[in-house]
């Protein structure tokens, strides 16, 4: 039997308030709204890289669009089977109930710390090792005044080991020690709604064990200074690589160009040809036509006018004078060995 | 029937009690309520231990299913 924590059982009975204070405002159930958006949005880029035979950008982008409907279907399921019955909303939980989870939690991590000062309550994670290369231990660091109503923690780095380039980043999904939750979010939510601090560091800690190549803030490549190309998908050493300005993706040399307007950098999948002339150009230099609307380049489009509008805008002006006395003058032989002479019109003197 | 709390850390996550039927072990519960998932995926504890997948449910225990790979974003 576990010596009794007041400081414990006070920080439990705090949470049960706080917990049944939102309790009766939310469903147990959660659609994952952000899931669908995410479809949405790869649906719409595969429909854009289709036709520009960028195989890898494609093949990449089909695979993340395909585990993501998978994903919700499989979310759609579970809500199916696991709807509570008559929908009722399950009763919050009480004091001891947390108190009991905090038990567990200290015995599950490592450095468990209860910061009454400022708040917060911290566990170590074990070491964090993803595709070889070591990440060290994590410090979560949770605000107490604010996990029930909105989670804010912190994900800190015990030994950061950052990529060369980004000194924000200590993980793959850790930027500026904030965690991109991605499919943690309704997990965790679920967690602190229902009082489950060791699950909500559960989860937390399976997620930093995860890596996700897919989406994440630097790729594991970062770490052995390469970049996967967007466009083709090779992996070349950092020096090799070049930066599109517009999508922000790292993209081998072959596959990187440049505006030949602006000369902004660019990859392939962000130039587009000029209907006009079919000329590369950046969305930056592809203006639209005043009067139509249509997209030129700067080489063709006169007058902020397509070529097209523009002869209609500005017609080309008439001839004012038309002389045929000037004319016939004009044509009347002149006798070069006489100098002076001047042809004269016919009729004149 | 015994009435468990259950837990399932995947998905949109769910916890909540249930009625289970008298004798149920762990990995039947499991293969009803997780059908496509493959039990080596998931950490399954009941009463926050780790627990062999014969054990038999009984009434009042907490089971949680908390996948091994979660990703990140």
């Amino acid at each position: 039997m576990p010596r009794f924590d007041r400081d414990l059982w006070r920080l439990a009975g705090r949470l049960a308030n706080q917990i049944a204070r939102f309790y009766g405002a939310s469903s147990p159930v959660v659609l994952e709204q952000a899931l669908w958006f995410r479809a949405q949005r790869m649906l719409s880029q595969l429909n854009g890289l289709s036709g520009r035979n960028w195989t890898a950008a494609e093949q990449h982008v089909r695979r993340q669009f395909l585990t993501t409907v998978k994903r919700l279907y499989d979310g759609l399921g579970r809500i199916i089977r696991e709807m509570p019955a008559g929908g009722q909303i399950p009763e919050p939980p009480g004091q001891r109930q947390i108190y009991e989870d905090l038990l567990a939690c200290r015995d599950e991590f490592d450095n468990f710390e209860l910061d009454l000062r400022n708040q917060t309550l911290s566990v170590t994670t074990s070491e964090i090792t993803l595709e070889g290369i070591s990440f060290g231990r994590f410090q979560i660091r949770a605000d107490l005044r604010s996990l029930v109503s909105g989670a804010s923690y912190q994900v800190i780095a015990k030994t950061p080991n950052r990529p060369s380039t980004r000194s924000d980043i200590t993980h793959p999904h850790v930027m500026d020690d904030g965690l991109c939750e991605g499919d943690a979010a309704g997990p965790l939510a679920c967690a602190m709604r229902t009082g489950r601090l060791c699950d909500f560091f559960e989860i937390i800690q399976q997620t930093l064990r995860t890596y996700n190549a897919e989406s994440a803030y630097a790729s594991i490549s970062a770490w052995n200074d390469e970049i996967q190309c967007h466009a083709c998908g090779d992996t070349v050493p950092e020096y090799d690589s070049r930066y599109c300005d517009h999508c922000a993706a790292d993209v081998c040399e072959d596959c990187g160009e440049s505006c030949p307007h602006c000369g902004e950098a660019a990859c392939g999948a962000c130039l587009e040809s000029c209907p006009a002339c079919e000329e590369s150009s950046c969305p930056s230099c592809l203006q639209c036509c005043w009067r139509c609307g249509n997209r030129r380049c700067p080489d063709c489009l006169i007058e902020a006018h397509c070529e097209k509008c523009h002869a209609i805008a500005f017609p080309p002006a008439a001839a004012t004078v038309s002389s045929t006395t000037t004319h016939a003058a004009s044509e009347a032989p002149v006798f070069t060995d006489s100098l002076g002479q001047a042809a004269l019109p016919e009729g004149s003197g | 029937m015994c009435r468990i709390v259950y837990i399932n850390n995947d998905g949109g996550g769910f916890a909540d009690q249930i009625e289970i039927g008298d004798g149920t072990s762990v990995a039947k519960l499991f293969a009803e309520r997780v059908p496509h998932g493959n039990p080596a995926d998931y950490l399954i504890r009941v009463n926050r231990q780790p627990v062999s997948a014969d054990q038999v449910l009984q009434t009042g225990d907490r089971v949680s299913f908390t996948p091994v790979k979660i990703e990140g974003a």
